[in-house]
């Protein structure tokens, strides 16, 4: 069962994959807070993933000891930040990291962070080959 | 059964009757509902003993005439104090000299990192009109409970921990009364829309 429905399947991925169209994975409008070097800055990015499933399961920058987090808006107004060990990527989906939810939390800088630099970040996958991103560092 | 002249008569009447009465509502009312999650009423806003960066003592009543915003937060905070604090920011863009008016005081909940110096550092990146506030535990926990404000130091990690904080922006009026407060999810237009009512009376 699971080797006849394969081959379908790779025939479809051959076409997806040849098909001027398709998407493939990619992150896009990626930018950084300012933040002084020894304290904390966030990254934020739209993620487009391609045809295939896949997971973000880590991050890394030379700039500062970076996680993956999510901003958890509890009741009351109280906000909390909850690291993120896997991101579950559907096919073709975007996931949007962006202020109040999903980022890149810095911590440590190595350097300040002004406004006009950049910085690079490392997105690691389960499947996929890892990502080298530029993000302008600036504010929202 | 009345006939159709009187009929009509009666809702030129009716007619004009409600067009009264909606034009002198705001007259009679003169109430303005202020976005995000107003105080009705309005209730004094509870005294402040902090101090600035420069050191200086900060007293909500050194602002009367003013409005005042109130925001509790922490300069390693990643996501929500920067973005809250950038809101803040265009909002005093958007107000342009009128601003100088407006006092926004970041009040830390994380004073063991949060020095004089890495608050002024943190403010000084978006506006250095903007007020950082400081002070003693005592000082500092008496303004979070005052304010209904709930923060506690997060376990994971050690030196780069993160802070689990009410993330509300309170809006004091002139008359130093407590008129509301904003939670993150609500748009910065709405702020700008009630500093613009403040500023500019009647």
């Amino acid at each position: 069962m699971r080797h006849r429905l394969a081959i379908p399947l790779l025939a479809l991925g051959l076409l997806a994959g040849c098909a001027p169209a398709a998407k493939s994975l990619g992150v896009d409008d990626a930018w950084a807070r300012p933040a002084e070097a020894g304290s904390t800055s966030a990254v934020y990015f739209r993620l487009q993933n391609g045809p295939q499933a896949d997971m973000l399961i880590g991050v890394e920058s030379a700039a500062g000891r970076a996680m993956i987090h999510r901003t958890i808006h509890e009741a009351d107004g109280i906000v909390r930040m909850e690291h993120q060990r896997q991101i579950d990527l559907p096919a073709n989906a975007q996931v949007v990291f962006e202020p109040g939810g999903l980022h890149i939390m810095l911590l440590d800088l190595a350097s300040d962070l002004a406004v006009g630099d950049s910085l690079e970040f490392r997105l690691l996958f389960k499947e996929h080959a890892p990502i080298d991103v530029q993000a302008s560092v600036r504010q929202p | 059964m009345p006939s159709r002249a009187s009929g009509a008569i009666f809702r030129t009447t009716l007619h004009l009757l409600q067009l009264a009465l909606i034009c002198l509502l705001p007259a009679c009312q003169a109430a303005y509902t202020y976005h995000g999650s107003p105080y009705t009423p309005p209730q004094a806003a509870p005294a402040l003993s902090l101090r600035t960066t420069t050191g200086e003592p900060f007293r909500l009543a050194d602002h009367a005439g003013q409005p005042v915003l109130i925001f509790f937060g922490y300069t390693h905070c990643p996501d929500v104090c920067p973005a809250t604090t950038a809101e803040v920011h265009q909002v005093f863009d958007q107000l342009g000299e009128r601003a100088d008016r407006v006092t926004f005081a970041f009040i830390t909940v994380d004073p063991e990192r949060d020095t004089a110096d890495a608050l002024r550092a943190f403010l000084d990146r978006f506006d250095p009109r903007f007020v950082g506030l400081t002070g003693d535990d005592e000082a500092l926990a008496a303004a979070r409970q005052a304010y209904g404000v709930f923060a506690e130091r997060d376990a994971e990690g050690s030196a780069d921990y993160t802070m689990t904080h009410t993330s509300r922006l309170f809006l004091i009026d002139p008359s130093g009364r407590l008129v509301t407060n904003y939670t993150f999810d609500e748009p910065s237009e709405v702020l700008l829309a009630d500093l613009r009512h403040l500023l500019e009376p009647g």
